[in-house]
């Protein structure tokens, strides 16, 4: 028995060492891509598209991407982006929560590079080797929010709910100042064409809970008389829930018009692959980036609208091309200070919070030549005013 | 009535093995793991084949790499189970069933947290205040992770209360502080402040040979320290009178009120201690996630351990390499999601499950139940008293 043990762990070490010697390979440029969660994640999802289009249209090999899932946003992500610097040249991460730990990593690892999605720190946090990024995507909400209205306009028209009841919803992750800037930009591009519309916010307290999405959704439509949503949370929950009530539904972060085939109206999302691509090229290359603090837009292809749904309104494609081409010309502004109010007065100044601090105080002015400068002093967005119009329900 | 029993006796009877030597028990082990591992590699290959054209070598190569390239972090990973596991031995041994370890490590983490945050200016100005702040941490977290295990063990000495439901419920009320700190901390502008103190460092353990390597010698210590508090102290054995029988042990005149919460205390303590380097060695940060599903996995390696701390490090080992590499073979090959790591944990555990009913039972056929004439009485034809055992 004894000299069978022996044999087994003798068995046992040499298949170690066989497995263990295959790694004099030349070592190829590589890219690591840390995600919170996997793909039935939206948020997720768009984020791995968009790689995988990078690395295709770069023409890299599908061993050049190392792509790590369901990276808590703690010590995990560290050690997941330590890591990936052993061998990747460039480390991307798609989480807000993951900052801190690619700031650390980023620390210790001067060699490569880290880009941090949907971050507010790079802009001061003094690292040549960090980066964040994230996209005017407020005026792909403004687009999809015109959507909307129109949606509500032909609801109006066929006498199916009375210009009052022209009440939208929308289900929100956290009270923070990129759901705030989404649905007020959302709201916004509803108003400029039905100028009777309102909205009512219910908070998840969680970006991802596709149970709670789907009962709030259910709530603002029964409980609040929502007649449309819309959301900024990451599951399918809000849209099926719409799907199953029959109610019209704007996504976020892709199209859900194949789960959602009636309701589904338009979805605006980020497309990352602009921003990946120069990156990864001017990392491959060696030349310098355009920022440290990267603003997608939509000339840069970054902010898009998804197809629209089979049963969107008449005239959206149009109406969308030209607020396209004026938001493009820079002759339309979303938060222009012209068309909201908060407390019934319109704003002539605004300290918004754009440097990170322990005490989150508001540093700079955000409003000039009539209009809210949103995600132009940093690429994450600081736009927090609750206009009137939009109520957030506790 | 004789022949009546015979009709009702059951295939197969359950007998506790006594006898076992030592070396068998290991080799045992070692063939269930080896058995895992084959079967775990090829349900990995069988996934792998299907994305890539890597061979089953080179698949090998990234489960190795992704298991050993980073061997302090993948020892501080073994040690974090291994301590949650440790915690909750003396517990358990007196079969008082503590659930809670998540929450007493996180509410031990926490005070350490809320000290970093907001004593950093004091800790930045010598080393001499850091060192005092790191000793700070360390008491208070022991203490609030104490004052955290033994509510539901003065609850249960004195009330006779259920405390698997009470640790369980103390987890919940846990994980809402911990929100609520964060969201005063993060002054209500985002879900946590982040990494404390990430620039100064006041309050982070010094790195000495790893960020980790003392954080790992604590554990080390405290693992010997509890295996020799079981084994050869008077407190070790009356925990272990207090689990064989509480009635045994007030008749022998044993203060069990006393050890009940005496013991629940060293848990506590452990936790805290375990809370502490999280803090101050691991994360500098925290979330109701921090510790995951470690308290409950720890329940499951101690128990699969008969709480034996050498047997519980192996598993641990076991356990971390499995899903460090697998993890790595997920990511490398884009499987999309973990969940190939998670089916293999599974299998991994009903395999220890199966080898450790083994080695403590023995399977003994009877033959005289139906079944076993049934099956076995045309192939005996007639032969009396064939029993036979596996």
């Amino acid at each position: 028995m004894k000299k069978l043990f022996n044999v087994l762990v003798v068995v046992l070490l040499a298949v170690c060492l066989v497995a263990c010697g295959g790694g004099d390979e030349e070592k190829k440029f590589k890219v690591g891509l840390i995600c919170l969660h996997d793909d039935s994640s939206t948020y997720d999802k768009n984020f791995i598209d968009s790689m995988h289009r990078a690395v295709a249209e770069l023409g890299l090999e599908a061993d050049q991407l190392e792509l790590v899932t369901g990276i808590a946003e703690d010590n995990a992500c560290y050690e997941k982006a330590a890591e990936l610097a052993e061998t990747c040249d460039i480390v991307f991460a798609d989480s807000f929560g993951h900052e801190d730990y690619m700031i650390q990593a980023a620390m210790e690892n001067e060699d490569v590079w880290f880009c941090h999605s949907t971050g507010t720190k790079a802009h001061t946090a003094n690292l040549d080797n960090y980066f964040n990024a994230f996209a005017s995507i407020y005026e792909g909400r403004y687009l999809a929010g015109i959507v909307a209205g129109m949606k509500l306009n032909e609801m109006i028209q066929a006498k199916e709910i009375t210009p009052e009841q022209a009440i939208m919803g929308y289900v929100g992750a956290h009270p923070y100042a990129e759901v705030v800037s989404g649905y007020t930009a959302f709201y916004l591009g509803a108003k400029s064409v039905c100028p009777s519309v309102t909205m009512k916010v219910r908070y998840t307290s969680t970006w991802y809970d596709y149970d709670l999405e789907k009962s709030a959704a259910e709530a603002l439509i029964s409980t609040d008389k929502c007649v449309l949503i819309s959301q900024h949370a990451d599951s399918y929950g809000a849209p099926e829930a719409c799907e199953k009530l029959g109610v019209p539904n704007v996504a976020y972060n892709g199209s859900t018009a194949s789960k959602c085939p009636e309701t589904y109206l338009v979805a605006s999302k980020i497309d990352w692959t602009p921003y990946y691509v120069e990156m990864i090229r001017a990392k491959m290359n060696g030349t310098n980036v355009s920022a440290k603090d990267y603003t997608g837009t939509l000339a840069t292809g970054s902010v898009q609208l998804c197809e629209l749904g089979k049963n969107a309104p008449a005239g959206a494609a149009e109406a969308i091309e030209a607020a396209k081409a004026q938001l493009v010309a820079g002759t339309l502004h979303v938060f222009d200070t012209a068309n909201f109010t908060e407390n019934g007065q319109t704003l002539t100044s605004y300290l918004a919070d754009v440097d990170s601090d322990a005490d989150y105080a508001k540093d700079t002015e955000a409003i000039a030549n009539g209009y809210f400068h949103e995600s132009e002093h940093r690429s994450a967005p600081y736009f927090d005013i609750r206009i009137d119009g939009i109520t957030e329900l506790k | 009535m004789n022949e009546n029993k015979k009709t009702h006796a059951p295939l197969f009877s359950i007998i506790k093995r006594d006898d076992l030597p030592l070396y068998k028990s290991i080799i045992i082990r070692v063939l269930a793991f080896i058995i895992t591992f084959i079967l775990a590699m090829f349900i990995c290959y069988a996934t792998v084949s299907k994305k890539s054209d890597d061979g089953y070598i080179k698949m090998m190569s990234t489960f190795f790499t992704g298991a050993t390239n980073r061997p302090w972090k993948l020892a501080m990973d073994v040690c974090l189970l291994l301590a949650f596991a440790i915690a909750i031995v003396p517990a358990f041994k007196m079969k008082y069933w503590n659930m809670g370890a998540n929450g007493q490590v996180l509410m031990g983490a926490l005070i350490s947290i809320i000290l970093m945050f907001y004593l950093n200016d004091f800790a930045s100005k010598s080393t001499f205040n850091n060192i005092l702040l790191i000793v700070l941490m360390l008491v208070s977290s022991i203490a609030v992770s104490i004052l955290w295990a033994v509510i539901p063990a003065i609850f249960k000495v004195y009330f006779n209360t259920n405390e698997t439901l009470f640790t369980l419920m103390m987890n919940y009320v846990a994980s809402g502080i911990v929100g609520y700190v964060n969201y005063i901390l993060a002054k209500g502008k985002e879900e946590s402040p982040g990494i404390i103190n990430l620039t100064s460092k006041s309050g982070w353990l010094p790195t000495i040979v790893d960020k980790y390597f003392i954080a790992i010698v604590i554990i080390i210590l405290i693992t010997v320290f509890v295996y020799f508090y079981m084994k050869k102290t008077k407190h070790g054995y009356e925990i272990s009178v207090v689990g064989d029988s509480i009635n045994t042990a007030k008749y022998v005149g044993m203060n069990t009120k006393k050890i009940i919460i005496r013991t629940i205390c060293l848990s506590g303590a452990i936790c805290g201690i375990i809370g502490f380097i999280y803090a101050s060695s691991i994360n500098h940060s925290i979330s109701a996630n921090t510790c995951g599903s470690l308290g409950f996995t720890g329940v499951l390696v101690a128990w699969l351990a008969n709480f034996s701390p050498i047997i519980i490090a192996g598993i641990s080992f076991v356990l971390v390499f499995l899903s460090s590499g697998t993890s790595k073979i997920s990511s490398v090959y884009k499987l999309g999601n973990n969940d190939i790591s998670n089916v293999i944990i599974g299998l991994l555990f009903f395999s220890i499950l199966i080898c450790e009913f083994f080695i403590r039972f023995k399977l003994k056929l009877n033959s005289q139940s139906t079944l076993y004439k049934l099956i076995f009485g045309e192939l005996l034809n007639g032969k009396k008293g064939g029993e036979g055992q596996c």
